[in-house]
This record gives structure tokens, sequence and C-alpha cells, in this order.
């Protein structure tokens, strides 16, 4: 039902919960605040989801999907020769380039994968691997835009925020949607994760995963000024002086107020926890492994135990996966960092017994061309161009059908052609594990009711199980 | 699932006159009303003659009438079905049907269902596209405003609340009208004032002062979607505006001098037409040309023109009508792009407002001729590729397909075809076909035909030396474009022909307009090159050592665009020709096509047209929703069919007609609100209980005003409050953005604080502040627990507290010291409960002290001391005493008496007045591990003799030195071991002589060899700098930081 989510009516006045609630002022406990008071108060979608939670790993710049989940051997065919068709691009490409990477085929399914998820293809199983996705311009900023927002260029909420409103969040200690990028921020920045129209409190919180420290990774976590015991004194002469302003002034924004103290007093110890991987044992942390990628997919591993609704991890600042030049180099450095990670999560979710309600998904904004760059002069680059006509995305876990293949490109890996997914369509299959209906999931602004998919969208059936 | 109660049904209850179904009281009348438009516009477009899906038509009563009798239809528009949400009807709505159901389906015999007719019918009769009517009101009525308001009161059985006392009414007027609190000696004066007047006195002083505009300004800006940046732009373009700044200031000059609001409207969409105007108001055009860039995409930066004027002036959503005609509203795509032709006929124009001082003039003067010399050539240049190229650019035509629309970027060479000439060639073309042009006669002729129809084509009239060159059949189309390219290149001598290659209008050409505006008709290295140009003339502005205002004016460009629809949108699907014109819904039937320029001054002079039934409306309700938290129509953006009516529907025609006879005067409108006794009741309901009880419980969200809703502060208006509690706001008017989000903090009003798109502070985002994207008619007010996380631990509010106490440090007693910072915060004094409460907690918290540092940031110490060059060793370190303004150092200020000028801030410092007073910053190794050291050390000024820096380890001694004057220089070590407890030092003494000695110092170790236990770690002198929080906060600091906390500080009664 829409009336389960709050309206942006609702959400600016508060008072729509009336009398009632003002009754319960007395025993405020912390389901007594209404999602006008709390937008992120966890409710439940339009139908039972099979998945709770999502994390994303966002192979930002382009990862190419022939050199990993979509092997083209008509490339070596037709290695150094000209394609019939090659379509136009950001920049100039030549001839066809066969991958320097080894398939092989893994599991019971016999999905092919390159040498550069080997670990992650120990799962494949269990992965459900989407070869026809298409996006719409071969340009990194509208690209990032449509697959996080649904579209290119207007500032519209990302999947986060509209799984935070479709859902709200399951711990009200800690951000509900949590965007980890090592070292800086990939480019559009916070428009990645942004709120838009919705709730400010629907946006990502970015997490600089390169830091340690809890006060660098969530804003006035710490208190350095002042001990526990006098923060303590100081919050109870507050309480006692909110009480008697509470009176009876008829508003119960003041209750809200005078818990969201209590509140934050209490996510000053249980945040720290979160982010301590202190806490884990040697062996688990060994197997993720002691990178910076290792850090960060176990802490949201830490994040997705504790209730946080959605986690996007990047592979770092700027766009490292953007190999315009010698990609086997670059391509291999970095799968080599994110694919012991990304395994190790797989294995660690299945024995932890999230797996099954955990949505897993892996991709960029767009992928690259079967075709090598050429440089201004005419020259190849050995790296490849980007190519929004065709490329690859994976899931699992909540609600997929493992070992499954779904759509493909070309011959040559240029264009989805066979079952084409759009990136609505990606989206509306993922709210719809989610427990939410991509058309039912709006919100009124400027006089329309917005979809994250806008007016199109498909639920991919073949990878649901 | 939890359902919201939802106030619509109250006050359907209560039969207000708030919804249709209300005021109905016959079944016939309902069905006009409230049931056949919604029957018309939400479900015959799948249920009706059409399209049945289903089996099922709901513009018959028959059939309507046997789901209704299976319980399905209600079940499906209340959502408790698999039905698509789009069945789904607000709780307003479905409350009508069941009234309408109750009745019996009453369903007039002649009355049909049609949803294209009916919308528009719907449309004709929604009351805001009506005349605003004055409505009747007898002699005796008192005070309008209090007559309509109590007459709804009343017809609800309910009474208005008591007046508010006279603090709380000095506090309330305070904030509405300047955003800052009263202080303490104010709140005094006025609660003792015997003048009955003293209340009305107090209004005008308020508008009066200049701090009223500032704070209008900023509601305002919300609607504009202010932003001192563009957003994401790609490298080569600056990020900064340059004119924003000067629109701000407009508007708060605007505002505080009174302007009339038709006028101001006027400039900010047309100063430029303006005859008559001050030379800074073209400064108002940044109401247009400050919105996000849209990484450069013309018909988004033009989308987002056309939403902030609709909605923003005419609270009428436009932007819909992008794709396709209006789903709601009677906006068809046609007059959508109707608006659309005038922005885009209108191009930017930087003007400076100021020339500065001779020097700056000069430079930007030659800044401006690089920019224009580059430009006129790089015109040149790329009109004669095209021209070169022609043959190429006609066999485009052919093959459309392969160039793609404004928004895919692809990086291009002089010696590629460029899409946007391809486009224009398009375009000229058909324009050429559409008024018959003799010269285009036979290709299209041709175009048409195939060729094997050739043989056949005959082409009359056409110019004589095209019937020249095709007295010939061609044997196919590439011959066609041959011959063509030869006769246009050939046709210098003969005037028609030339002017399709050359000059204004010609698809060869540029078009006029800066970088922006035609971006996609140079290749990549003449582009980059031009942005650098632009940059410069942009970035002369930014960097001007004095402010220098610049407006970023739109001017009508010589040829005006005529527009044409867009099917669905894209610009490559263009549909019919469309005159650039008004909205029809408004216009009515007097409308006619603009004929000056691109439209824009008829534009703005149709939207300030006093028989507009939208514009006085809508801004009316917005200072309306400012004054009393909600508007006479809840949704100050959206007055259109979707928009539930007023809740006082001829209060607020009463105040629009009033609003144009004050000749548009915000003040004299303010005064009529504020001055009513509607606005200065309690907000704590009326005095008899049970009459409060009742009123909760019928109105609870209070739209009838039976009392006045509490305000809680804003983001700028808590920031300010705070900043004015200790006596440090600074009052001065206008001038550049600042940074206001590091210490030490701006002490100017938060509306100065440098608003970036791109990077909006984690504090404006977590309280609500108007996402700087998009025009946010009113603001979202969430409670969440970093609201509380900032209250508690955030270095400003630290900052704060600590000012505060400090401000009141100079009172004797402690008795009065509370008393002096209850006046300071909430301008009262405490009771004694109050006063024996916080005696207690100074007392409990006499001794604060700090809770353990964290690692990292406790690795490194501050101090002073000696180097013993000979041993190679520190001789001496004393940590430094004092911790202000984000330094270390020997006092509250440098120099210092007795320690003199050494401090050590976070990038650097300055070294002590001799050499037994270097400055030191001490790593201390928490354990033994192998670290890598990189370091650069900077010295800067020119004056003096320079410094001396040395890195020394405990342990092992001199790791490394310089000695540099106005120069940097790296001091790095690949690894070095060193073992727990072992110090490195990193010293800065004077060299030879004190003279401009200040310093920076980049450092940052790593342990290399991170183990398992202990992962690899880094520490960076810099970000591990304590920030202001370092000292512990004192008992008095802490009772201060409570009242800022307190609910009485941030809500107004």
């Amino acid at each position: 039902m829409n009336s389960s989510f709050p309206t942006r009516r609702d959400l600016l006045h508060r008072s729509a919960l009336g009398l009632g609630s003002l009754a319960l002022g007395g025993i405020l406990g912390d389901d007594c605040l209404g999602a006008a008071e709390n937008p992120l108060l966890s409710r439940g979608g339009h139908f039972p989801g099979k998945a709770k939670r999502v994390i994303h790993f966002f192979l930002n710049g382009g990862p190419s999907h022939v050199d990993t989940f979509d092997p083209k051997p008509a490339l070596a065919r037709y290695a150094g020769k000209p394609l019939a068709t090659t379509l136009t691009t950001e920049r100039k490409t030549g001839a066809a380039f066969p991958s320097p990477f080894a398939f092989q085929r893994y599991g019971q399914s016999g999905i092919e994968v390159s040498e550069l998820f080997a670990k992650t293809a120990q799962h494949i199983d269990d992965i459900a691997v989407i070869r026809s996705m298409h996006a719409q311009v071969p340009n990194h900023e509208p690209s990032l835009m449509l697959m996080n927002c649904g579209d290119s260029v207007q500032a519209r909420p990302s999947f986060g925020a509209w799984t935070l409103y479709g859902l709200g969040s399951e711990n009200r200690n800690l951000p509900g949607f949590v965007a980890m990028c090592p070292g800086g921020m990939p480019i559009k920045d916070n428009e990645n994760w942004q709120s838009a129209f919705l709730p400010g409190a629907y946006q990502g919180t970015y997490v600089d995963s390169k830091h340690e420290e809890l006060s660098r990774l969530i804003e006035n976590i710490d208190h350095p000024h002042i001990t526990t015991t006098d923060q303590r004194r100081q919050l109870d002469l507050l309480a006692r002086w909110n009480a008697r302003h509470r009176g009876n002034r008829p508003d119960e924004r003041l209750d809200a107020r005078i818990h969201s103290y209590e509140l934050a007093f209490r996510m000053q110890s249980e945040a720290s926890d979160a982010f301590d991987l202190s806490k884990e044992p040697a062996h688990i942390r060994e197997m993720y492994g002691h990178g910076v990628h290792g850090r960060q997919t176990l802490i949201a591993r830490r994040l997705l135990e504790r209730g946080v609704r959605y986690v996007q991890l990047w592979h770092g600042a700027g766009q490292p996966w953007d190999n315009h030049s010698d990609i086997e180099k670059n391509h291999r450095t970095l799968a080599g960092e994110i694919d012991g990670p990304i395994a190790a999560l797989l294995t660690d979710l299945k024995q932890r017994g999230l797996f099954e309600d955990t949505l897993i998904l892996w991709g960029g904004e767009f992928g690259r061309t079967p075709t090598v760059e050429l440089s201004g002069a005419g020259k190849p680059q050995m790296g490849r161009d980007h190519n929004h006509y065709g490329f690859s995305v994976w899931m699992a876990g909540g609600g997929i059908k493992g070992g499954t293949v779904h759509g493909a490109t070309d011959e040559f890996g240029f264009k989805a052609e066979e079952n084409p997914v759009s990136v609505h369509d990606l989206h509306a299959t993922m709210l719809h594990l989610l427990g939410l209906d991509h058309k039912r999931l709006t919100y009124r602004y400027a006089g329309r009711d917005f979809r994250l998919t806008d007016v199109s969208g498909r639920v991919v059936r073949e990878v649901v199980a | 699932m939890r359902s919201l109660p939802s106030r619509q049904i109250f006050f359907l209850a209560l039969g207000l006159g708030l919804s249709t179904a209300a005021r109905a009281n016959d079944g016939e009348t309902l069905f006009e009303s409230a049931i056949r438009p919604v029957l018309a516009n939400r479900c015959v477009s799948c249920h009706g003659a059409e399209k049945a899906e289903g089996g099922l038509r709901l513009d018959l009563r028959e059939a309507l009438s046997d789901v209704v009798a299976t319980g399905t239809f209600l079940k499906v528009i209340a959502g408790q079905s698999t039905a698509p949400a789009t069945c789904v009807l607000e709780p307003r709505l479905r409350a009508d049907f069941e009234q309408w159901i109750s009745l019996g389906l009453p369903w007039p015999a002649t009355a049909t269902v049609d949803s294209a007719g009916d919308r528009e019918a719907l449309a004709r009769r929604h009351w805001a596209f009506q005349p605003v009517r004055e409505p009747v009101m007898a002699e005796e009525a008192g005070d309008p405003v209090d007559f309509f308001i109590r007459a709804a009161l009343e017809q609800a059985g309910l009474a208005p609340s008591p007046e508010a006392d006279r603090r709380t009414l000095i506090r309330r007027l305070s904030y509405t009208l300047t955003g800052l609190p009263p202080s303490h000696e104010e709140v005094i004066r006025f609660v003792n004032d015997p003048d009955p007047q003293a209340y009305a006195r107090l209004v005008d002083r308020l508008l009066d002062s200049p701090h009223y505009g500032e704070h209008w300004a900023r509601h305002w800006l919300d609607v504009a979607r202010y932003s001192d940046t563009k957003g994401y732009v790609y490298a080569r373009e600056e990020k900064n505006w340059p004119h924003a700044w000067a629109y701000r200031d407009w508007v708060v000059s605007a505002l505080n001098g009174d302007v009339p609001y038709d006028r101001f409207l006027l400039l900010q969409l047309a100063a430029d037409q303006v005859a008559e105007k001050r030379p800074d108001d073209l400064a108002a055009m940044g109401f247009l040309t400050l919105g996000r860039r849209f990484l450069g995409v013309k018909h988004d930066i033009i989308d987002d023109r056309i939403d902030v004027v609709t909605r923003g002036m005419l609270g009428l959503t436009v932007s819909c009508a992008r794709c396709h005609d209006h789903k709601y509203d009677p906006v068809p795509a046609a007059d959508y792009y109707a608006l659309h032709g005038v922005f885009e006929s209108s191009i930017e124009k930087l003007v400076p407002l100021d020339q500065g001082n001779a020097e700056f003039a000069k430079a930007q003067q030659d800044r401006v001729k690089a920019l224009d010399e580059a430009m006129a050539k790089s015109r040149l240049e790329a009109a004669d590729r095209v021209r070169e190229r022609l043959a190429d650019y006609l066999t485009a035509q052919t093959e459309l397909d392969k160039y793609p629309a404004d928004g895919f970027d692809q990086i291009f060479q002089k010696t590629d075809l460029l899409p946007a000439f391809v486009h224009a060639w398009r375009d000229y073309l058909r324009a050429a076909a559409e008024r018959n042009e003799p010269i285009f006669a036979h290709w299209h002729a041709y175009r048409e035909a195939t060729p094997n129809q050739y043989a056949k084509v005959a082409v009359t009239g056409a110019h004589p030396r095209l019937a020249a060159a095709f007295t010939t059949t061609p044997q196919d189309f590439d011959e066609v474009i041959a011959r063509y390219a030869t006769v246009l290149k050939s046709g210098d001598d003969d005037p028609a022909l030339r002017a399709i290659l050359r000059g204004p209008g010609s698809p060869c050409e540029v078009p006029e307009g800066p970088v922006v505006n035609v971006e996609t008709y140079f290749e990549s290295e003449t582009l980059n090159a031009l942005w650098k140009l632009e940059n410069a003339v942009v970035q002369g502005f930014l960097n001007a050592p004095e402010a220098i205002p610049a407006a970023l004016s739109l001017a009508d460009r010589a040829l005006p665009v005529s527009p044409r629809v867009f099917l669905r949108g894209n610009p490559l699907t263009q549909g019919e020709a469309v005159p650039r014109q008004f909205l029809a819904i408004l216009a009515g039937e007097k409308r006619a096509p603009f004929s000056v320029g691109s439209g824009r001054l008829e534009l703005a002079r149709a939207i300030v047209d006093p028989e507009n039934p939208l514009t006085a409306r809508v801004i009316v309700n917005r200072v309306w929703a400012h004054h009393f938290g909600t508007g006479l129509v809840d949704t100050p953006s959206d007055f259109g069919t979707r928009a539930a009516p007023p809740s006082h529907p001829e209060l607020l025609d009463w105040l629009a007609v009033q609003f144009i006879k004050d000749g548009w005067s915000l003040k004299s409108l303010h005064r009529r609100l504020l001055l009513s006794e509607t606005y200065r009741q309690s907000s704590f309901g009326p005095a008899d209980a049970a009459a409060g009880e009742k009123a909760l419980e019928i109105d609870p969200g209070n739209r009838l005003l039976w009392r006045i809703s509490p305000h809680r502060l804003g983001y700028e208006e808590f920031r300010d409050s705070m900043m004015a509690a200790s006596g440090d706001l600074d009052r001065r008017l206008g001038g550049k953005p600042a940074e206001a989000f590091k210490p030490p903090y701006l002490k100017r009003r938060a509306l100065y604080g440098k608003v970036d798109r791109q990077f909006v502070p984690g504090v404006l985002r977590v309280f609500d502040f108007a996402n700087p994207d998009l025009h946010i008619p009113q603001r979202n007010e969430t409670t969440v627990p970093q609201q509380a996380l900032f209250f508690l631990n955030d270095s400003f509010v630290l900052d704060r507290s600590r000012a505060v106490a400090a401000a009141s440090a100079a009172v004797p007693s402690a008795t009065d010291r509370v008393r002096a910072l209850f006046r300071m915060t909430v301008q009262r004094d405490p009771s004694d409960t109050e006063l024996t409460e916080s005696l207690a907690l100074v007392e409990a918290a006499a001794d604060p002290e700090l809770p353990p540092a964290p690692p990292i940031t406790a690795d490194w110490t501050y101090g002073y001391g000696a180097i013993d060059e000979k041993a190679g060793r520190v001789s001496a370190f004393t940590p430094l005493p004092h911790f202000a303004n984000g330094a270390w150092q020997g006092g509250p200020a440098v120099p210092d008496p007795t320690l003199g000028w050494v401090y050590l801030n976070a990038t650097g410092g300055h070294p002590g007045n001799d050499k037994n007073h270097a400055a030191i910053r001490r790593w201390t190794a928490p354990r033994a591990m192998t670290l890598a050291i990189r370091s650069k050390l900077t010295h800067e000024p020119q004056a003096g003799d320079g410094i001396r820096g040395f890195v020394l380890s405990s342990r092992v001694g001199l790791l490394g030195s310089a000695t540099i004057h106005a120069k940097s220089t790296e001091l790095n070590l690949a690894t070095l071991a060193v073992e727990a407890g072992e110090t490195i030092d990193f010293l800065v003494d004077i060299g030879a002589g004190l003279n401009s000695d200040q310093f920076f110092w980049e450092i940052s170790l790593t342990d290399t060899q991170g183990d398992l236990e202990n992962p690899s770690r880094s520490w960076n002198a810099k970000s591990d700098f304590p920030a202001d929080t370092s000292l512990p906060l004192t008992a008095w600091e802490q009772l201060a930081q409570m009242l800022l906390c307190s609910n009485e500080f941030l809500f107004v009664d």
C-alpha cells in the first residue's frame, strides 16, 4: 500500500499522528515515533521480499565485460581486423581486440568466467549473470547517474535512498545507507547516493574506508571534549528542562527531539562497534585480506548484519576501472584487489546464514568496447573505450536463481542482442527482490508521482528464483 | 502495514468547505464536482470505451455499480488489492467516493465521462485558474484575516486561543521577520512598553531592519534553487558561479526596499530588456542562470529554467509536459515547447556590475579580449571546416541516426563531422522545405523519390543555378549531393546561395553565444582552449582582490529559435512547430505569439499581469505559509488540479486582491498578516482545557488556526542564534560567500556561507536545508539522531558553547552568571529550580577531564625546544601550553609575552623567537614497526632569511634537514625501523633571524609492514591534528551547551 510510506505531506506535517501518539508521550519507546518523525523507521514493503538488504560492488569506471563475465571467442578469430560494425562511443576504436585473459567453466552450471574473477567464480552456481545490460550514452557521468538514480541527468533519488524510503532501516543507531569508497569519492561525488527530493535522511552516508578511526568514518560520533560521565550529567539536566518545557505544549515534535538525544547518546557507543574490525577473529580477517578492499568488504558485512539496508562499495576515487589503455595490466591489478574480498564475502554470508536474504550486485556504469581504443593519431592503446550498448552485471543471494546466464550480446560483445535488459529493468528486479513493486513505489514531487524506474522497467523474472 | 491517518478525512467529516464533496449537499453536484472528474482523469484511460482493461468500464454507471456492489471497487481504490498503484486514490478522493456510493451512485442521465474533454473542462473549472475575486464583506466584519479564520473556526465549533504574552510575541515576530532572536534587553523593553501600539511599532521596526531582507531572501533562494556553484562540470569548466552572490545580494536589497513584487519578478526574468532600472538590477537574472550546469546539455538547462519559473512564480508544474501532455494539468507539450523556445532564444552574457580598480579592470579587459579573439577565430575555422566538407554534411542527412543528440559526448578531432552541424543542416533543410525554398526544391524532390523514379522527378520554380545543375537526371542521391555541393560552393556571387554558407542563420556557422551555448559546435581541442579562456574571465571575478559583483544575464538571440515539440522529450524526434507564447490555460482566448525577440519580456509581463489568476495567489500563500507554518494551499508550488483546495479560499482571494491593490507590496502584506489577532494567538491553545482537547481532536494539524503552530528554527536560524547568543554575530550585509563549516567559524549570518550544490555538507543535509538542485517550496522537517549528535559533539556547537560561556565569564557571582547565560540564550531569567539545577551541574563538573584520546591522534604531541646540532638530538622538549583557534601555542594570543611566536597548527606553524624555542611536532611510536616518512616543508615569504627544518629520531639521531627560504623541499625516508616509544621530531627554528618565519609542513608516516594484529596504519600531521575540541569543556561551557541544545532554544512558541 502506498500509505505505508511517509508522504511528503506527512513529513512536512508531523501532527498527522494526532492525539493518539500524544497519549503515548510519557512512555517513549523507539517505536512510538512514527515514520513522520523518524523517516528511517523500519517497515514492510508491498509484499514479502526475498532480500532484506543489498550490497553493491560498484566497479566505477566501467569493467570490461568481454574480459570478465562475457567470453567472446570470435574476437580471437578477428584479432587485429576491423569489425563489420563499430558502434559510436566516446572515442575512436579500431580492430577487434581479443581478451588477454583466459576463460574457464566453473561449477555445475559451467558458466565461463575469466581468470580475473577466478575466486568469485567458485560461487558461480549461486550467481546469475546478466550479459545483456545496456545504458544510454557512453559517458561516465550520465551512466553513473542512470545506474544509481535511474535518470541520466536530472537530480533523482538514488537506489539506496528509494530503498530506505520503501523499507526504512533496521538499525536506528547506524545510517541506513552507507557508501564506502577508499581514498576519495567517485566522479559525480555525492550525487551517486543522493536523496534528491526525498528527505535528507535517506541520502547515503559517505565513508572514506581508507580510514580506520571511527571519528573519521561517522560525523560527530566521538566526544573527545567531554567524558561520558559528564555528558550523561549534561543530558540528565537537558532532559529535565525539556520535560518541563514540554509541559502542556501540544507538539509531539518536542518529544521526538527529546528522544533523539537519548538515541544519539547510545549511538556513540554502538556505532563504534560496527566499524571495529579488531572484534573479528583472525581467520575471518585473513579470509577477507588485509588490503583496503578486504577491510571495507568486511566492514560492509558487519554493517549488513547490524541491519544497515544498503551498502555500496566503490572501488576507489575517480574512475579506476576506466582502462582506456593497457587493459591487461590494469584490469588484472584491479580485479586482484577485489576478487578475494568478494569471494570471502559470499563464503562468509553463506556460513552466517545471511546469504539467502542479502542481495549482492556486481557491476559498473557500463562495459567496454570489444575493439581496441585508438589514440588521436590512430595508434592502438591496448585498452578499450566505454560501451553502453552492451555489458554485464551479476547478482547473487536473496531471491536470485544461481547458475543462470540471462541475455547475450552480439558475437563480439558490442551490443546487447538477446533479451536486452535496461537499467530500469535491473532496478525493477532488485526492488522486486526487496518486496517492492517498482510501479507502486512512488513519491509525489512537483505535482507528479516519481518512480525510480520512471515510466519503464520490467522485472527480469528469468533471474529470480 | 500501518497507514497514517489523513487530515483530509477529518475535514471531510466536518464539512468545512475544504473538500469538494463537503460542499456538495446534493448527489448530482457531488458527482459533477468530485466523482466525474476523477473517473475521467484517473480511470477511463484504462477502463473506458477505448480500452476496457479486465473487461471493466468505468464510464458507465451500470458497470461501475456492479464492482461497487461486490466491494471490489472500494478495495482497489484503497490499495487493498493487487491492482496497480495508479488505481489507488488519495484518502480525500476515496472519501468522496464513499459518500457518493452511500447516496446511491447518483449519475445524471445526460452525464458522460470522457477523459480528454473532461480534463480540459475540469481544468477550466479548477479554482486556481478562476480569476481572483474580491469576496464581499460586511463593514463591521473587523480585521478580514480574523474574520475568515474565525468563520471557519466557528463552523467547526472551535474557538481561537487567547493572545500570547509579550515575550513570546517578540520572539515570534523577530524570528519570522528577521530570522534572528531579540536581545534580552529588547524583550524587557517590549514587555514593559505601556504603549498599546507597541506591537504594531515592533512590526514596523522589524520590517525596517535590514535583516528582514536577509531572512526573506533565504526563503526566495529556496525557491530559486540557489547555489554558489554549478554542480558537476567536466574538468575543463570552472565550477564556481561568478555571479550567484550578486544575485543573492540583489534579492536582499530588493526585499528591504520593498520593490513591488511584480517588478521583482519582471527583473528576474527580463532585466536585460527593462528600460528603466538601476545598474545592478541586471543581477536579478541570476534567478534564471544559477541552476545546475547539467554537463552543458542545453535542453536540461532550459528545462531547469522553465521549472523554476513556472513552479516558482506560477505554482504550476509545467516541466511534466516535457515528454507528453501533462497528465493532470492543462499544460500540453506544445505549451512547454512554446516556453522552451523563449529560453532557447536567449543566450548567456556575463556582465560586470563594477569595474573594480584600474589594475583589475585592465587585466579583466585583456582576458575578455583574449577570449573574444579566440572565439571569433574558432568560429571562423569551424565554419570553414563545415563549408569544406559540405558534401559530407549533406551525405550525413541521409543517415541521421548515426548522429547522437546533445548529451552523448564524443571526443572529436578536427577531421570529424560534428553532430551539432549535422543537426543544424537537418533543421535548415526542413525549414527550407516548409517554406518551399526554391534552392532546395530539387533536394527534397529527389529525397522523396527512389533512384528508379528519378526520371519522373519534375521541379518547377527552382533557383536557376540549380535548374541548370539538374538538366540531366542524377544516377543516385550521391550525385544529387555532389551537384548541390558544387552549386553552393560556387555561389558566392549569388546572395541567396551565399546566405546558405555564410552569415547569420547559415547552418555552417556557429550560432551566437558564449562557450556554454555553443560547446557542441567545436571539436575537443578547440573547445578545451576556449574553456580555458572563458575560465580565465570567470576566475578573474572569483579571484578579484575586492569583491566584484557580476551578473550572468540573458540576452536575446538576433535570430530567435522557432521551437518544435520534441516527441517524448527526445530532441532527435521532433514534432510540430509551435510559436513562442504563454500558457493557454492562463492566457485564455487572447493568447498571441510573442513578437519581440525571444519573447522573454512578454512572458514576464504575462506572469505579472494582474489578471493572471496564479501569480498573486501563489506569493500571498508562500508568505502565509512562512508565518503560519502551513499555506492556505498546502502545496505552495503546486496550484494545479491535483493540489488540495485552499483551506480558506475566500481569504486567499481577499489577500491576493489587497496585495495587488497595495501595489504588490510584500511589506504591506506582512503587516496585514502579523497585525491580525489570529497571528497573535498563543500556541498553547484555548485557555479552556476541554476546548483545547476538542480542537486537538478535530483539527490536530491546526489548519483552521485555533492556535499558532510553534516554529522549529531552521538551520540558518539556529546557527545565527548561536552566533548572536555570545554577541559574536557579524551583522554586516552582502558580499562574497565564505566557508562556514570549518573553524574558525564564519561569524556572519548563515546566508553568507558558501553553498556548493555538489558538496552539500552533512550538517545541511541532516537539518533539511533546501536541496540546491531542486526548487524547494517548503523544507522537510525531520528529527533524526544525527541532529542530536551535531548538538552534542560538533565542533561548531562546542565553539559556540565556549563563546557563550566566555561572554559571561566576567560576571562575578555564580548565580548571576547562570542568570546571564539564560538571558543570552533564551532571553529570560531562570526559575529558582533552574538556577539550583544549573549550579548543581556547574559544581559537579567543576574539574572536567578529557576522555582518553584515540590512538593516532594521541601519538602526536606539540611542543617547543632546541636542537643540539652536534649530538643530532633534541636537547629540550616542552609541550605548548595553550590551544586556541586551531593551534597549539604559548598563550591565548600569538605572540605570547613569554613564549613568543611559536605555534603549531594542522598544516604548519611558526618557530619561536630564538633557537631555544624551535617549534617541534613530535610523533611517538606506539609499537615497533617499519616506517616510511614522506614530508614537504614549505617556506613562502620573500621577506626574511628563511627557516631551518630537521627530522630527528630519539634513537638514531638526525634523519634529515634543510635550510630554505621562499621555497619547498621534501624530507623523505623510505624505510626506518622504529621501536616502541621512540620519538620522531619535526623541528623548525628561525635560522639566522626572526622575520617572516611561518611555514607549512605536510607530513605522513606509514607503517609499511602491517601484520595481522596491527594492520597497516598511517599517520598524517594534518588530519591527525586535534580539532578545537582538544580541551575539556569546562563546567560553565557544559551548561551553556545545554541551553543551546534545549527545546526552548530551538522552538518558538
